[in-house]
């Protein structure tokens, strides 16, 4: 079984993954348009770029979560943790940046909620 | 039971054909015997189980249903050519030498005769294998000429013929006048019961994604897979033999030509969610409009070289591709189920 099949059920990566398909979704589906992260993700090679481009997004990420909160009084919007963080950085340090990308790109291919279906 | 034998040559098409033809020649249409076809490495091994036919099946060169015409497209019909035409040189070679093909092809040391000139011999058209197009090697001085033909003994000729027009599958939407290339698929047959192959082939939609050639390739090998899964006590494929011809004004010129293995597919087939990743390809990611353009025609390569080589860098490209098919929503490109594409990843080579 290929490495990239065992960082795909790594919870982090999941979380990531799953905050990436939150980002690139349409406003109108509470997502944040961000394009930009998903660029950076594709075409990041080296460890220290890897890091620069988490912390860019999570940036992002904050802001969208929070718009949501704003939109949503009451409701608290899906964030990584700091464990989830430290996890990927972790494991992109041990697999390798690339992989650890197109890991967290499967989940962004993925079904996040019910009803999205065709 | 009979065993027949197809001894392998370096024309890997022309090989299975053969090995289908014969098959079929004793067979015929009414499937008077059972025949297996076993590749054991270096030749085919034909099993007859039953009672050999006298004659050949008349039907055999009939054009309904057949590829004949496809076969004969590099020949060049003209109106003071002597010889006949070769479909009516095959029947009369198949009904006179009935007997004879049959015992050449029992005999383990029958390895078919290849030359320049050869006594009896006919000419091994690009159809029947595209190696043959290059033509026989020889010195050519003081005046440039295209070169000769290969010729190859009339036995393996005729088997050979049979099989390219009964068992070659040629993509239906690529016989478009605005085609710009032609393609010939036939898959190897490890371990096949003919009378089963030749089910699913009818069951088989020959509408393929013809974007280009590595794609209808790859859509043909995943609605094999689709299709075989749970046949394999009859039907065992291992690979996919394929000949790509460019058109011009003139005739047909050789474009290429592999194997492709179906280890991948096979695996892939083995699961559900396999099965529904494979349906979703050939469903939603492989269209056979051959029209398309934009995204969807970027995402059917991306995911035609995935499956070519299942490597990170391909994964990427049609992840990042999908990604941005899914943004847009009139693409209709919808997300994956999660078993499905965790099944997909499980083969993805990391260097």
């Amino acid at each position: 079984m290929s490495k990239l099949h065992e960082l795909y059920a790594n919870s982090a990566i999941e979380h990531f993954g799953l905050a990436l398909r939150i980002a690139i979704g349409k406003r109108d589906h509470g997502g944040c348009e961000d394009y930009a992260s998903l660029v950076e993700l594709d075409y990041v090679e080296k460890e220290e770029q890897f890091v620069i481009v988490l912390k860019k997004f999570l940036r992002r990420f904050d802001a969208c979560a929070r718009r949501w909160e704003r939109e949503h009084p009451g409701r608290s919007s899906f964030k990584p943790s700091e464990k989830d963080l430290d996890e990927v950085v972790k494991l992109a340090q041990e697999y390798g940046v690339r992989v650890v990308c197109a890991a967290i790109m499967s989940h962004a291919l993925v079904y996040s909620e019910k009803g999205e279906k065709e | 039971m009979t065993n027949f034998v197809i001894n392998k040559t370096s024309f890997e098409m022309f090989d299975v054909f053969r090995a289908y033809g014969l098959a079929f020649l004793i067979s015929g249409f009414e499937n008077r015997v059972e025949v297996v076809i076993h590749d054991m490495g270096n030749l085919f091994l034909i099993k007859v189980e039953g009672e050999i036919p006298k004659k050949a099946d008349p039907k055999l060169f009939e054009e309904i249903g057949s590829s004949w015409p496809l076969v004969f497209q590099t020949f060049k019909k003209r109106k003071d050519l002597k010889v006949k035409h070769p479909i009516e040189e095959a029947e009369y070679i198949v009904t006179s030498e009935y007997d004879k093909i049959l015992d050449v092809h029992r005999k383990y040391e029958f390895v078919p005769v290849f030359g320049k000139k050869i006594g009896g011999g006919k000419t091994f058209y690009q159809t029947m294998d595209v190696s043959a197009a290059k033509g026989y090697r020889e010195e050519k001085r003081d005046t440039y000429h295209d070169g000769s033909q290969i010729e190859v003994d009339k036995y393996s000729w005729v088997v050979a013929l049979i099989g390219a027009a009964w068992f070659g599958v040629w993509p239906q939407n690529l016989m478009r006048r605005d085609a710009n290339f032609l393609m010939c698929i036939v898959p190897n047959p490890k371990k096949v019961l003919l009378m089963s192959h030749r089910d699913v082939q009818n069951a088989l939609d020959k509408r393929l994604c013809v974007v280009s050639a590595n794609t209808s390739l790859i859509h043909y090998s995943v609605k094999l897979a689709k299709i075989t899964w749970n046949k394999s006590d009859e039907i065992d494929y291992d690979s996919v033999v394929f000949n790509v011809m460019q058109k011009t004004g003139q005739q047909p010129k050789p474009g290429g030509g592999g194997k492709y293995t179906l280890d991948l597919l096979n695996g892939v087939a083995r699961t559900q969610e396999g099965l529904e990743v494979l349906e979703k390809i050939d469903k939603f990611l492989l269209p056979t409009d051959p029209r398309i353009k934009g995204i969807r025609q970027d995402i059917a390569l991306a995911v035609t070289d995935f499956l070519m080589r299942p490597s990170l860098d391909n994964l990427r490209r049609f992840e990042s591709l999908y990604i941005r098919g899914m943004i847009n929503k009139k693409n209709r490109f919808f997300p994956w189920d999660k078993p499905q594409l965790e099944e997909m990843l499980k083969y993805v080579e990391i260097a």
